[in-house]
């Protein structure tokens, strides 16, 4: 049984190298797209805030949602590390 | 700390804080915004820190007020954010462009954003050097 894993995981990573590289030499058109998204931000950042740092126009703008999750993130950390020092401890030693 | 360390942090504190304030300010005009600058912020309080002690840091900037500051602006932050757009159209056509007041809304966030990356990073310092000197 645990010889069968091991060759049958064998075979999907050989497969999995094999369609990577196949991709890789068949180099598909990706930046099409990529083209046309910076394209669109750099003109219309521009156009909407007129703020000479367009990363920031785009951070707090386009994607201003985004930017909130990450200050949540930022959040939760801090109460993640104040629950974990003084939140067990509240009752014993204080 | 001996007196080489607290006679930099001396020269060094009001410096660090003066830099990341015009980070975070001249967020939409130069590189940086409200979370490199309020890492600066955060940094300097923290070398005050470690250079002074905990208890002359508290007595200037209390864990509580941090706390609240931290809350505070994570509610402004929501709020600023769900009307974005109104912001924008009043304030952008008032303003001229590579000027500190350009970039509509945009330096509000930064200064509040920033206020909650420096406050929360002191929240996780201040907890962190207290339950390690319990």
């Amino acid at each position: 049984m645990k010889d069968r894993l091991k060759i049958a995981t064998g075979f999907a990573c050989i497969v999995i190298f094999f369609s990577y590289i196949l991709v890789c030499i068949s180099n598909p058109d990706f930046s099409s797209f990529e083209k046309k998204i910076s394209n669109y931000y750099l003109t219309e950042g521009w156009k909407s805030l007129k703020a000479a740092n367009v990363v920031t126009s785009i951070v707090w703008d386009f994607r201003g949602f985004d930017t909130l999750g990450e200050e949540t993130v930022l959040f939760t950390a801090a109460i993640g590390v104040f629950a974990l020092g003084f939140g067990g401890f509240v009752g014993r030693r204080r | 700390m001996n007196v080489i360390i607290r006679t930099g942090v001396k020269i060094l504190f009001p410096l660090i804080l003066l830099i990341g304030i015009y980070v975070i300010v001249h967020g939409h005009l130069t590189p940086g915004g409200s979370f490199s600058g309020g890492s600066i912020v955060a940094g300097a309080f923290v070398l005050y820190t470690l250079a002074y002690g905990l208890e002359k840091t508290e007595r200037e900037l209390k864990e509580s007020v941090v706390d609240i500051l931290k809350s505070s602006a994570g509610f402004i932050l929501i709020v600023l954010i769900l009307f974005e757009f109104l912001l924008r159209r009043f304030l952008v056509p008032l303003e001229v462009p590579f000027t500190l007041f350009s970039g509509g809304p945009l330096i509000f966030f930064n200064v509040i954003g920033g206020v909650m990356v420096f406050s929360g990073l002191l929240v996780i310092w201040y907890t962190i050097v207290k339950t390690d000197s319990d």
